[in-house]
């Protein structure tokens, strides 16, 4: 063993630090309360999907029109 | 905390006792109520990373402040993240990247050159600890706050939390060779810091 990694043991001793008992509750119950939120689609997704579909049937019905005239 | 311990304002010492290890299969219990949404998963992870995590930070951004922001930022991140993470997925090692990639968003973003916050050290006596052991301790944590922020993120993940240079690779996002030699100029760095910080206080002995 070096002189440098009896450096690392020795910083393995350095003790962990807790968050105050406040932080720690109110963060547990904001994380439980975002856990629980139900899952929503993402608006952009449903908008980019709805109009896709909306553009698709409108070139149809353009298309269709213009071989029966 | 049980009711015989003495009053710890600073929440700092004692702690270890109530940190679960990372347990031999992983945190596959974790992710699993997680993937259900089961709130017992969050607390869970909560338990066995929390103090370490949080040590982590304040050590890094050497400001408890700081440190508080972050690491409620990772830890809703996990709330919001969790049900979709993949069951083999290191936890530990998604907690503690997700945390230093928001340190280093946040000093980017902000330009904060955090001074070190020499109140956030451990106090000097901590219980059960011998002074002497407590004072090289506390010696250790100031050369520590004194480096820059990429050699005492390295030590703290290497040493303090004695990950294994891939898991360290992993978080940093480089190759793990990178990372044993940025550790070795770290861990030299720290030596040098300490040895200028014993030179400093025998001087003022020798003064006294």
């Amino acid at each position: 063993m070096t002189e440098l990694d009896e450096l690392l043991s020795r910083l393995r001793r350095l003790e962990p630090i807790a968050p105050d008992p406040a932080l720690s509750a109110s963060l547990r119950e904001r994380g439980h309360r975002r856990l629980r939120r139900p899952l929503r689609p993402a608006p952009l997704a449903s908008l980019a999907v709805f109009s896709t579909v909306i553009v698709y049937l409108g070139w149809a019905l353009h298309f269709a029109s213009a071989l029966y005239p | 905390m049980t009711p015989k311990e003495p009053h710890n304002p600073s929440h700092e010492p004692t702690v270890r006792a109530f940190c679960c290890e990372m347990p031999a299969d992983g945190d596959h219990d974790v992710l699993a109520l997680l993937r259900r949404r089961d709130p017992r998963g969050f607390d869970l992870a909560y338990a066995r990373y929390g103090a370490r995590l949080f040590g982590f930070l304040v050590r890094l951004a050497r400001s408890r402040a700081l440190a508080e922001d972050l690491f409620q930022h990772t830890f809703l991140r996990l709330s919001e993240v969790g049900p979709s993470l993949r069951a083999d997925s290191d936890l530990r090692a998604w907690l503690f990247s997700v945390a230093r990639n928001a340190f280093h968003s946040q000093t980017r973003t902000l330009r904060v050159a955090a001074r070190a916050d020499m109140a956030l050290l451990p106090a000097p006596c901590a219980v059960g600890i011998d002074p002497e052991v407590s004072l090289a301790l506390n010696e250790l944590e100031r050369a520590l706050l004194g480096l820059n922020a990429g050699d005492r993120e390295l030590l703290l993940l290497v040493g303090v939390e004695g990950l294994a240079y891939p898991d360290v690779a992993e978080i940093l996002g480089i190759d793990a060779v990178a990372v044993r030699k940025r550790v070795s100029r770290a861990r030299e760095r720290l030596a040098q810091a300490l040895d200028a910080q014993t030179g400093i206080m025998s001087k003022s002995a020798v003064r006294k």
